[in-house]
């Protein structure tokens, strides 16, 4: 979702809807919601497939089809400008086109919109100026006698005065002193050069940094000079149709601008020359009704199919078993027949599908062995007088011994590592409750991860662990209840002390014993060792036991 | 049921005399005076003995009396001095001289001349002198003749004091109650021990104190928010869908690539999952080109299998239903997830690090988009959220996209889960070629509006008391 500001009145008004709650519905259908964010401003989350939302002229194109009001594809009258605009070899960021909007009419509150509407095209589809960067200029404010723009790398010592800035500056001293250079300059280096769009030999902008102080916009720019740039031919000349689109619908006439040097594929082999923006070329979706009424689940033939598109403001022509469907230049998002079938279905109304009844499958799917267990160990260890905890995965590196999962960029030391054993986690939650009735007894069932032979060398495996702390506990406590849990779950234990110091991480060897089960080694039990204590920061001894069920469902399988 | 104290009230009452005094009850049975006040009351509302209030004149020595009973009354004090110089006298008795000798005088014990007293008795005669005994018998608690104590009291030696007093007397039912106890072992509770060697018939047990609070109890019980999701589970199960589960590590092409998710998507960056050393397996090859194809031929990049071997902490119980689909599940596959996953934040009242998700697919030859709306909306009921609302909505992996909304008390219309039917991007890599609806939800917040709870954390609490006494879900 993508959040924008809108002052409500002027909105409203452009929308020509008079009730909040008119509009919240409207939006709520296109995948949007609206709420009041004080001192007359909406605030409205989009999503982020429909870009051509970001802005209110596209905004109003969307509610006037949902209303019936105007139907059908938008269309936009375009005129040559006899511009010009010639993209040199830019290989870091080799893709540039250029449009240009008559006839705006600005107040601040448009402006400021206008450049909202660019910083939220520059965070989604831009991904953050990396993708696209656009940049808009005041046409006024571009030396018209040669009517040339060109884009092309320049060497750092070129100067400029930046948006902004009130004195001339190198690029290089852009990139290092100026929060934007910092931010996007890296973006856009290339050999100690970086791209630029010029008029002349005035540097227009340095996408994807920062535009010239020059060609600011203000509240008497009527028109405007758009520059489009980046490393996805698809994603640039989509954002440029967007952003022409909507702001004609804000009363904009554009002005196309014959580009020159496009590269069409990378790496640049062909270069071609046309007029942009280009609406005359559409990609067409062959759209059969059958499959649509199939995947909705209602009955629909072409006709009906072409009226709910049009609502949805995306042209379309019935051609008897087929309908074939263009996609408008404000609608990218719209790729396959299955896109298709959403519009179709937000026209009809998501409400208005629900069905009354739904044949479901009823009666229970089975358990499988695994879950059968974990249930009859939890409720065993309640039985037994232990309390459940369910705490979290991650845990601290400090507080896991013997070969973990560690996370290459953790938010903090305390969850730097995916636990490998549940005792850490009961002597955590120990610790931090050293002040209640004791005895403490707690239990845990849940996965630890532990390295295997799977596609990702990791596995989860689910462990049961218990813990009891009080005045003084000794191994036979826990020992006890463990055993009592094996015995009914129908195995009958053995217990071996450990041999090896690697098995009693938390515990002293000599006081830890394996539980055996067929020679198989299911789990450990044992008294915790005082450094272990001290490094938990308990002072109340703990003893401790921990089974693996994917062993014990193993042993309890043998039978 | 009698008391011990009881008991041996009633007893001290039957031995010592029906009737006695409560301080003489108190010094026989050494129970304190202000406990023999209440047990009198239960004795007499069980009817056991009858009290009464009587008004009795008490006599007790006075300062001076205490004086004279350890150095003698001046009369005897002076005869035992014999024939005597009277000036002699008054040296050697001071002012108890003249008491002395006016009582001597009155009692016709001496006779003066020549300036001397001359002793008409024998000094022995005076030890039975019955002032001298009455003086006595007061000290030692007894109550002398009224004639000596009318004397001592106007010699200022004897004090009389009226005070009320309650003597308990035990009455028929009390003699009979206390047959009842008799010869019996009066026990505090019940043993193996009684019950087997003593005979059952000779146990009384004694009345307990059943008002008090009790020591406290930790009581062991399932934790509410881990049961809370196995009940989920079970609704599902009960809803026709199987459960399956992948690892908490995995691999992007599971999480994100399968998924259509563009290799440079913005939930693809570095700080919005956890990364883990090393690369993972792919699947078999006809699924990597498959996928490889539609990112190329829609994204419009190089789709590179090395960001897509990257391993991670999962960021979706998606990425289960992605690896079933690798499975190329039949028609009529019903399958669920409901696990922990993963992701960047800070952690605070509203944030956690990792968090519940709840997932489902639907492979069937039938399944459309409307069926898709009906099965949600009955899963929702299953789970006691009888209303929602369905708003179009869009996630890379599914078309159509629906968000659910779901209306809870106290919280309005919330956002509860997104579902939608799974692109041909996703179903058609894997070789799936039947319809397919896929559903996801966060389980934390929806708990936490289900047990009225505003820290997040606790659903994962480390408080053990929180745990042990946190109100039941009824």
């Amino acid at each position: 979702m993508v959040t924008i500001y809108l002052k409500e009145e002027s909105l409203m008004k452009h929308l020509g809807i008079y009730e909040f709650d008119q509009l919240s519905d409207f939006l709520f259908r296109l995948k949007s919601e609206v709420k009041k964010a004080g001192e007359g401003r909406l605030e409205i989350e989009i999503n982020a497939d429909r870009l051509d939302m970001l802005h209110s002229g596209g905004i109003k194109r969307a509610v006037d089809g949902l209303m019936g009001r105007i139907v059908g594809e938008a269309s936009y009258e375009t005129s040559n400008s006899s511009w010009k605009m010639v993209i040199g070899d830019v290989p870091q960021r080799p893709f540039a086109f250029g449009c240009i909007i008559n006839n705006l009419s600005l107040d601040d509150e448009s402006l400021k919109e206008l450049i909202q509407f660019q910083e939220k095209l520059h965070t989604t589809i831009g991904r953050k100026r990396r993708k696209v960067a656009i940049g808009i200029h005041d046409l006024s404010k571009i030396d018209s006698g040669v009517r040339e723009i060109t884009y092309r790398n320049i060497p750092l010592q070129e100067k400029f005065i930046p948006l902004g800035q009130n004195r001339e500056m190198s690029v290089k001293d852009v990139l290092e002193t100026l929060e934007q250079g910092k931010a996007y300059g890296h973006l856009a280096l290339y050999d100690e050069r970086i791209p630029a769009i010029m008029s002349g030999d005035n540097i227009l902008s340095i996408p994807p940094v920062i535009n010239s102080e020059r060609t600011r916009l203000t509240i008497d720019t009527k028109s405007v000079f758009v520059d489009v740039t980046g490393t996805s031919y698809e994603a640039v000349l989509q954002t440029l149709n967007i952003i022409s689109t909507d702001l004609a619908e804000v009363g904009g006439r554009i002005s196309q601008i014959q580009v020159k040097g496009i590269p069409v594929n990378n790496p640049i082999e062909e270069k071609e020359e046309r007029l942009y923006p280009d609406f005359s070329d559409k990609k067409k979706i062959i759209v059969q009704p059958e499959h649509v009424a199939r995947s909705i689940g209602m009955e629909l033939n072409s006709q009906s199919i072409v009226e709910y598109l049009a609502k949805m403001r995306v042209g379309a022509e019935s051609l008897g078993d087929i309908v074939n469907v263009k996609i408008p230049p404000y609608r990218p998002d719209i790729m396959t027949q299955r896109d298709v079938v959403e519009d179709i279905s937000m026209a009809i109304g998501y409400d208005k599908l629900v069905p009354n009844d739904v044949n479901m499958p009823r009666g229970r799917s089975e358990l499988k062995p695994s879950e059968r267990l974990t249930r009859s160990l939890r409720e065993l260890s309640i039985g037994a007088g232990f309390l459940e905890l369910f705490t979290f995965v991650m845990t601290s590196d400090s507080s896991l011994r013997g070969s973990y999962v560690k996370i290459l960029n953790p938010r903090s030391e305390m969850f730097n590592a995916v636990r490998n054993s549940i005792i850490p986690n009961l002597l955590n939650v120990l610790a931090q409750n050293q002040s209640v009735t004791m005895p403490v007894r707690l239990f845990e069932e849940g996965f630890v991860v532990k390295p295997c032979t799977s596609d990702v060398g990791y596995c989860n495996i689910p462990y049961i662990a218990f813990a009891i702390m009080d005045n003084e506990v000794s191994f036979e406590q826990l020992q006890a209840p463990v055993h009592s849990i094996l015995k009914v779950l129908g195995v009958e234990p053995q217990y071996r002390r450990v041999q090896d110091s690697s098995i009693a991480l938390y515990t002293i060897q000599s006081r830890t014993a394996q539980i055996l089960v067929d020679n198989l080694s299911i789990g450990i039990i044992g008294e915790l060792k005082i450094e272990e204590l001290e490094k938990f920061g308990l002072q109340y001894p703990v003893v401790v036991a921990e089974i693996d069920e994917e062993k014990l469902l193993r042993v309890l399988k043998r039978e | 049921m009698l008391s011990d104290s009881e008991i041996r009230v009633l007893t001290i009452l039957r031995e010592k005399g029906n009737t006695l005094h409560l301080n003489e009850i108190s010094s026989i049975s050494g129970i304190p005076l202000e406990g023999l006040q209440s047990i009198s009351e239960l004795l007499n509302s069980k009817g056991l003995v009858r009290v009464e209030e009587v008004t009795e004149e008490l006599v007790s020595l006075t300062e001076e009396g205490n004086k004279r009973l350890v150095e003698g009354l001046p009369e005897v004090r002076l005869i035992g001095l014999g024939e005597i110089d009277i000036k002699r006298a008054k040296e050697l008795m001071g002012q108890d001289f003249e008491i002395g000798l006016s009582w001597a005088k009155r009692n016709g014990w001496v006779s003066i001349s020549n300036s001397k007293l001359i002793p008409n008795v024998d000094p022995e005669s005076a030890n039975n002198y019955p002032l001298s005994k009455a003086l006595k018998k007061v000290a030692e608690g007894g109550r002398p003749d009224e004639d000596s104590l009318k004397i001592l009291v106007s010699r200022g030696l004897i004090r009389r004091d009226r005070r009320k007093m309650r003597t308990l007397t035990i009455t028929k039912s009390g003699m009979e109650a206390l047959r009842e106890v008799e010869g019996k072992k009066i026990v505090g509770n019940l043993t193996h021990d009684l019950l087997v060697n003593r005979g059952k018939d000779n146990i009384i047990l004694r009345e307990k104190n059943v008002e008090t609070f009790p020591p406290t109890f930790p009581i062991a019980r399932r934790h509410y928010f881990r049961q809370f999701l196995e009940d989920l589970k079970d609704i599902l199960r009960s809803l026709g869908f199987t459960e399956i589960t992948s690892g908490y590590v995995e691999m992007e092409f599971y999480n994100f690539d399968m998924l259509f998710q563009a290799q440079d998507h913005p939930a693809r960056e570095i700080h919005d999952s956890f990364s883990i050393e090393g690369e993972g397996k792919l699947p078999d090859p006809e699924i990597v080109a498959g996928v490889r194809d539609v990112h190329e031929r829609f994204w419009k990049y190089r789709w590179d299998d090395r960001i897509a071997k990257r391993l991670m902490l999962r960021s979706q119980t998606t990425a289960s239903t992605a690896r079933a689909l690798s499975q190329r599940p039949p028609s009529g596959s019903r399958f669920f997830t409901l696990g922990r996953v993963f992701r960047p934040d800070d952690l605070d009242a509203t944030h956690l690090l990792e968090f519940n998700q709840l997932d489902g697919l639907i492979v069937d030859d039938l399944f459309n988009f409307r069926m898709l709306l009906g099965t949600l909306r009955e899963i929702f009921s299953s789970i006691g959220i009888k209303d929602v609302k369905f708003k179009p909505a869009y996630f890379p992996f599914t078309e159509p996209s629906v968000e659910i909304y779901g209306f809870m008390e106290g919280l309005g219309w919330v956002e509860m889960a997104g579902a939608g039917m799974l692109r041909e991007e996703v179903t058609g890599p894997a070789g799936v070629n039947s319809p397919a609806g896929a559903w996801g939800m966060g389980i934390d917040r929806m708990a936490m509006s289900r047990f009225g709870i505003k820290d997040i954390r606790e659903l994962y609490s480390n408080k053990v008391e929180f745990l042990r006494w946190l109100k039941q879900q009824r």
